[in-house]
């Protein structure tokens, strides 16, 4: 009766402990009317991407704000992708001496892809690239500079020392903005047209730096026996490849001739008034997420990969062997043989394949002098000529000494949640990073 | 207590603290702005910036060919004259406002700082005064605005590196400014360079 009295005082003060614990309120996930409240005060072509922001929590909140980001440029909405870059840079440079997202990705039962998404070199390179181009269009050439030095400084994370720093475009911008500020930029082009050979410099009187974004970049894939492998892969059906920079007939100057293109040359379309200038090759994204080499999770994800594939083929063995052996031990292995499967197939390695959607394939740059404000026209071409593409918005600006005209060839506007990612996984995460994600709402909604 | 009573309550009170159910939102925490916690990653901080900043007041004020000048002399300081060049991104108004208030508090008079980046606002303000639209005010009117006598340039500038076996990243940041006379182009002063070099490695599975 003394035990069982105890056991009862015992297990009271515990229900007491819960109590106290429960007591406090309880982080919850949000409400669909505080998704849709968030959601109201968005531009409508960025109403799909705040809903995905909102509701993917941290865990998915740099790939949403690059998203949104590069959607807000598109729409002109340069004061929501200024913010929303920063956002997602600020995560992007944070250091985390604990993190629990990162250790349940390296746990052998948890899918890399719990942890926070950073992205991969290259598409962090891509996040500072923007940032530095909606920098040089508020005339901010200093900081301009600052985000393509990051941008060229996350590729030296190559394995590979003959990839390491090869983002000529990166330093191409960077001697831009150098030579924006008033300072002498000729190491940064040497940079820049040794890393990328159809790059040259740029005249020095030439003000106005043109930009347009080709096709589609990588997406990614997961290889191997046990899905461990992350892979990119090109995407398809996106045939631009030139793209040609119409100046009115009082914009003179021009830029200096390729050097040679990727590619079969194509006609040079005749623009409608005023001469078109060919764009150089800046930089292929889809060669960049190729030669990056290892991740220091791949290590992790090949072991998990390993124990998996042994543990599985020792339940195998057992089953099999126990259904020879028979009696009591056969039985016995079977057990053992099926509690190793169960285990076996509780273990997951698989790569987390969450991609940044919105990313050219190509970078094409041209420069020129023009007298004032730019009013710049872009066509694209393939291989087999010219194509029609429905038109997308161009940023234009003159800020302090240099213009600047960005465009793409495809819209950055989408309606579809993060790409590649597991839906259970989401779910799992979102219901365990309840409290974390209440601060994080409440950043967004201090946002407005 | 006997083993099973330890035991209930150890089961207990591991499921009541859980980690989701023992994370919580947190409201935010005031952190001293001029201590190093101010400062995150490995770039300059509002904490160095104060730092700086009073270096560079005391230093200036043990200059008397400055301070005792028989007329104060005008000073432009403002964001736009500090260069970043180095791979932090940062607002040079942080900084440029730190000096300015530091300056003005303590020079008492004894320097006068010239507010170029409202001069549109200050033009329309004249504007108004001599076309009668409102009255001279109470202290009159004068020919033209202020002539300087100098700017305070800066400059940022960093030195990055990584150690690609242990992920370590190190980012050496050096801010200096300069004392430009406006008429001959001298260099009357030059602060000390505040120079900062931070390491930290990092944990992130990406990198």
């Amino acid at each position: 009766m003394a035990v069982r009295s105890g056991a009862f005082v015992g297990v009271a003060m515990a229900m007491a402990l819960v109590g106290t614990a429960h007591a406090a309120p309880r982080a919850k996930l949000a409400t669909p009317e505080e998704v849709e409240a968030y959601v109201a005060r968005r531009p409508d072509p960025l109403k799909p991407l705040a809903r995905n922001l909102y509701t993917g929590g941290e865990r998915n909140a740099v790939l949403n704000f690059n998203r949104i980001g590069l959607a807000a440029m598109e729409i002109g909405d340069y004061q929501t992708a200024e913010a929303s870059f920063d956002a997602a840079l600020v995560r992007i440079e944070a250091v985390f001496t604990k993190d629990n997202r990162a250790k349940a990705a390296k746990s052998i039962f948890g899918k890399e892809s719990n942890k926070d998404w950073r992205g991969e070199p290259y598409e962090r390179a891509m996040a500072y690239y923007y940032r530095g181009l909606l920098y040089l269009r508020a005339g901010d050439y200093g900081n301009a500079r600052a985000s393509f030095k990051s941008a060229e400084y996350q590729d030296s994370v190559s394995e590979y020392e003959e990839f390491q720093a090869d983002f000529g475009v990166m330093n191409y911008l960077i001697g831009w903005a150098t030579r924006c500020m008033g300072d002498d930029p000729r190491a940064e082009f040497e940079y820049a047209t040794k890393a990328q050979a159809d790059l040259v410099e740029p005249p020095k009187d030439h003000n106005l730096l043109m930009i347009a974004e080709l096709g589609a970049g990588p997406t990614k894939a997961r290889e191997g026996g046990n899905k461990e492998k992350l892979v990119f892969r090109a995407t398809e059906g996106f045939p631009e490849t030139m793209a040609f920079f119409s100046l009115p007939p009082e914009m003179q100057s021009a830029a200096p001739s390729p050097r040679g293109r990727r590619g079969a040359a194509a006609a040079v379309p005749a623009p409608a008034q005023g001469r078109a200038l060919q764009g150089q090759t800046a930089a292929s994204i889809l060669y960049q997420a190729t030669t990056r080499g290892g991740r220091p999770i791949d290590g992790i994800l090949k072991g998990k990969a390993n124990l998996k594939t042994g543990t599985t083929a020792v339940a195998g063995g057992l089953l099999a062997g126990g259904a020879m052996v028979g009696g009591d031990t056969g039985a016995y292995m079977a057990l053992g043989g099926l509690a190793l499967g169960l285990l076996g197939g509780a273990m997951k390695a698989e790569a987390d394949i969450r991609y940044w959607d919105q990313l050219p394939d190509l970078i094409s740059i041209a420069t020129a002098r023009v007298p004032g404000d730019p009013d710049v026209d872009v066509s694209f071409s393939g291989p087999f000529g010219q194509l029609t593409l429905p038109p997308v918005p161009m940023m234009q600006a003159r800020a302090g000494k240099c213009s600047i005209a960005w465009t793409r060839s495809r819209s950055a506007l989408r309606v579809d949640d993060a790409p590649g990612d597991d839906v259970g996984v989401r779910m799992a995460v979102a219901r365990k990073d309840a409290a974390r994600n209440v601060g994080f709402r409440a950043e967004l909604e201090g946002g407005k | 207590m006997n083993r099973s009573v330890l035991v209930a309550t150890a089961l207990c009170a591991a499921w009541a603290l859980s980690p989701a159910e023992a994370q919580r939102a947190r409201p935010a925490e005031d952190i001293d702005p001029t201590s190093r916690m101010a400062n995150f990653g490995t770039g300059i901080g509002i904490a160095d910036i104060t730092k700086m900043a009073d270096i560079l007041v005391r230093d200036l004020f043990q200059r008397p060919d400055i301070m005792n000048a028989p007329r104060p002399p005008r000073i432009i300081l403002d964001g736009a004259h500090i260069y970043n060049k180095s791979s932090q991104r940062i607002d040079t108004d942080v900084i440029s406002d730190q000096l300015r208030a530091q300056l003005i508090r303590a020079a008492q008079g004894r320097l006068r700082f010239l507010s170029r980046e409202n001069v549109q606002l200050i033009e329309e303000e004249r504007e108004l005064k001599r076309q009668g639209q409102t009255d001279v005010g109470t202290r009159g009117l004068t020919r033209a605005v202020a002539g300087a006598d100098y700017r305070l340039i800066g400059r940022l500038t960093s030195i990055d590196g990584r150690d690609g076996r242990t992920g370590a990243e190190q980012r050496a940041m050096q801010l200096m400014f300069e004392l430009v006379d406006l008429e001959s182009t001298e260099t009357v002063y030059i602060s000390e360079p505040y120079v900062t070099v931070r390491q930290q490695t990092a944990r992130d599975m990406n990198r």
